[in-house]
């Protein structure tokens, strides 16, 4: 009979080390961690797309996990690959574990059950696939190659909107914007399709919070709720270098991680704005800086803001150097996007708050005042929230910087529960049951 | 001394509560000449221990712990005890400017106006950005209220008026007070701004961007489905200020009932917009009907927006375009 360290899942999921994803550095930290032993089935280097951010995670193995990369071009063939090596490879295996980002790992899982139908099926949800607030809010959004858009956009003296009205490229953008929301729509058909099939087959569906958690068992799926757990996001204090914080004479505040125009540091920027309207010698009292992919929209605030002197915007950097940067900063900045619009708790958590903890620094969350993060801030007492109200920054900036406001007072009882050692132990208790045929 | 009393209305507000505070008390200097009153208004949640954590921790802020009465409760009970020379409310969801606040609590200390107005902002979570009210860009003289529309030149001057943007004379104030705001009734703000009018004999526009009114809580009564669900209290709160239109204490103060009866024609369209931009059916659509004749046969003198028999259609379709 084998042990539980010889027991061994197949896991697919597209994002892992050595590409750098989120999604990836999740599913590692869990996997190195747990008892068992992983095969991870991801895509190979070829495939790597702009959430990859063009950085090599090469560092990151564990002694328990082995990658299989795919030599497949694309999704559609990553999922023929996938089944065809599980089912030729079925023996190895205990069970198998699908990682969404995207939603092809839940189907490769869906054609092996269907295929298999006494293997043992985890399927683990980062973000809902079903009814996304970022969907519904690029649903709302009207095609950009409007003439009335371009109107808003540039108020055009009256020949250049003649010339634009005729324009054969504008009309071919707007017919190219029209198909891609067109297929997006029909697509999202399908999702919902993978998305009921999962909950219906799969064994065990993981959750990162209690959010998104409950939201998942709405309506027609409340008859799976007890199929579903709750894995946290988690740090793992074995990454993280020995130094300590830089000698400096500033205030060091860091971001690590991809910003866009929805999750946008623009709030933040403005804040910075005000209070240097009020500080001219701010650059000498702070230093913030920014790792990975900003917006231009955002780089517009800084100028805007005057406040180049004290915001660095640096390359990305691979995980192991964040988990450096974040040592060595005094505040660390969580910025959520901006889903008010959407969403009346924030349902998402995010990755990153946990890497962030492990340091047990201040942190300052600008996220929604009810939500996931803000229940982990708030239980952990690693920091400040804040809304995305430029106003509100300003207010906890200046307590920090002429105050030296200090909220972190941490919970340890709390801050163990992200810690990938406690987190895996209660995921492996899970799959533990399941092997055992003890899960319902 | 207190120059200024701070009444906080708080209703299960407790992630919001700390915000509010944490703007008024940044500035150490300022904190001896507040006085700040947290109203708890019968919370269900942890309102009432995030304001004692504060009043144990500030001098200068003190909790009032009553039974659920509504907004004009809460801002009737802080005006009974009020030490400030001057009176404001700062809803607990809202906050001030930092950066003006101190200056402006100071220039109270000099300050002999019934009626201080400040430049305010609304600060829209949605999409992160603000509007302005702006109501001077320098300090004004004092102003004699009778002549208030002659000096200033802003014609939209009390169009953009509101509780936010004023600081009222505590004495002033009481001395009109009467039995108060309507309690358990939502939009009671409008019967501050009209007491508040009335009691002013003075005027002073402060060029200080204070009042920080937050937008995007989901059960902001200013959202459209909350309007329409307590439509009823805005009705009462008109009905109040129609018959303070021809109350004795507008004897001789025609300014003040030419500003009245903007404000209720501005609170009319506002109103009727509650049933144009909901769901309604007919039932509700026929209850505007109603209103709208008697406030055409009590009060003629009163401007009232048109209903049209197109929107009356449009409610009979359940509000469907």
């Amino acid at each position: 009979m084998k042990t539980n360290e010889q027991k061994r899942g197949f896991v697919i999921s597209w994002f892992y080390p050595p590409g750098n994803s989120s999604e990836g550095l999740v599913t590692y930290k869990l996997l190195k961690n747990s008892q068992y032993a992983y095969d991870v089935f991801t895509r190979g280097v070829q495939n790597a797309t702009i959430w990859d951010r063009k950085v090599d995670e090469s560092k990151l193995t564990a002694d328990n996990v082995t990658v299989i990369m795919s030599k497949s071009k694309n999704p559609r063939q990553w999922i023929d690959e996938a089944v065809e090596y599980f089912l030729q490879n079925s023996d190895k295996y205990d069970f198998i574990m699908s990682r969404i980002m995207g939603v092809e790992a839940h189907e490769v899982a869906l054609r092996i059950k269907k295929a298999r139908p006494d293997v043992k099926w985890i399927a683990s949800f980062g973000d809902p696939l079903v009814d996304s607030p970022y969907i519904r809010i690029r649903d709302k959004q009207d095609n950009p190659h409007l003439l009335s858009k371009y109107v808003e956009r540039e108020s055009p003296s009256l020949p250049r909107m003649l010339k634009i009205s005729v324009s054969p490229v504008r009309h071919a953008k707007k017919y190219v914007w029209n198909r891609e929301r067109r297929g997006e729509k029909a697509g999202a058909g399908q999702l919902k399709k993978v998305n009921d099939e999962t909950f219906r087959l799969a064994d065990v569906l993981i959750f990162n919070n209690k959010y998104q958690y409950e939201r998942a068992f709405w309506n027609g799926m409340k008859k799976y709720k007890s199929k579903g757990i709750i894995v946290n996001h988690s740090f793992d204090l074995d990454l993280y270098p020995k130094t300590k914080k830089k000698d400096s004479k500033k205030l060091r505040f860091c971001y690590v991680g991809h910003l866009d125009t929805m999750r946008n540091a623009s709030a933040l920027f403005d804040a910075l704005g005000m209070l240097a309207k009020h500080d001219p010698e701010l650059h000498k009292k702070v230093a913030f800086n920014f790792f990975g992919h900003m917006s231009d929209m955002d780089k517009s605030k800084i100028i805007d803001n005057g406040i180049a002197k004290m915001v660095s915007v640096h390359k990305d950097i691979d995980y192991l150097e964040s988990l450096k940067e974040i040592s060595e900063s005094d505040w660390l900045i969580l910025i959520d996007a901006n889903l008010n619009k959407e969403l009346d708790e924030y349902i998402f958590f995010p990755a990153k708050l946990a890497d962030y903890l492990a340091v047990k620094k201040n942190i300052l969350a600008i996220t929604q005042l009810k939500g996931a993060t803000a229940d982990i801030v708030r239980e952990t007492r690693c920091g400040q929230i804040v809304t995305h109200s430029a106003d509100d920054i300003a207010i906890y900036l200046s307590k920090i910087i002429y105050q030296g406001y200090s909220p972190a007072n941490y919970n340890d009882d709390e801050w163990k529960k992200y810690d990938a050692r406690n987190v895996a132990k209660e995921y492996d208790k899970t799959v533990q049951k399941l092997l055992e045929g003890k899960w319902h | 001394m207190k120059l200024l009393s701070v009444a906080i209305p708080s209703y299960n507000v407790q992630f919001f509560l700390p915000r509010c505070l944490d703007s008024l008390l940044y500035d150490k200097e300022t904190r001896d000449y507040l006085d700040i009153i947290i109203v708890n208004d019968g919370s269900q949640d942890e309102t009432l221990a995030v304001a004692k954590k504060y009043a144990k921790e500030y001098d200068c802020v003190r909790v009032i712990d009553k039974e659920n009465g509504g907004h004009g409760s809460t801002v009737n009970s802080a005006l009974k005890v009020a030490k400030g020379k001057y009176f404001k409310v700062v809803d607990a969801d809202d906050w001030v400017n930092i950066f003006d606040f101190k200056d402006f609590v100071r220039d109270l200390k000099e300050e002999v106006a019934d009626i201080v107005v400040c430049n305010y902002k609304q600060d829209i979570l949605y999409d992160s950005s603000t509007q302005d009210f702006i109501f001077c860009d320098k300090k004004s003289e004092l102003i004699n209220a009778g002549k208030i529309q002659d000096e200033i030149e802003d014609e939209n001057f009390f169009f953009k008026f509101s509780m936010h943007s004023m600081t009222v004379k505590t004495d002033s104030l009481r001395a009109v007070w009467g039995s108060g705001l309507l309690e358990k009734t939502f939009y009671v703000d409008q019967q501050f701004v009209a007491l508040s009018l009335l009691s002013a004999k003075t005027y002073k526009l402060f060029n200080y961007d204070i009042y920080r009114y937050f937008i995007g809580r989901p059960d902001q009564s200013m959202n459209p489905e909350s309007f329409f669900k307590h439509r009823k209290d805005h009705e009462r709160v008109l009905k109040w200020l129609l018959a303070l239109t021809k109350s004795n204490e507008l004897q001789d103060k025609d300014y003040l009932k030419t500003v009245l009866q903007r404000q209720i024609t501005l609170m009319l369209r506002t109103h009727y917009a509650i049933y144009h931009n909901n769901s309604q059916r007919l039932a509700a659509y026929k209850e505007l009907v109603a209103f709208n004749a008697w406030v055409g046969e009590k009060y003629p003198e009163i401007k009232r927006p048109q209903l049209s028999k197109k929107m009356l259609l449009k409610s009979a379709a359940g509000g469907k375009k």
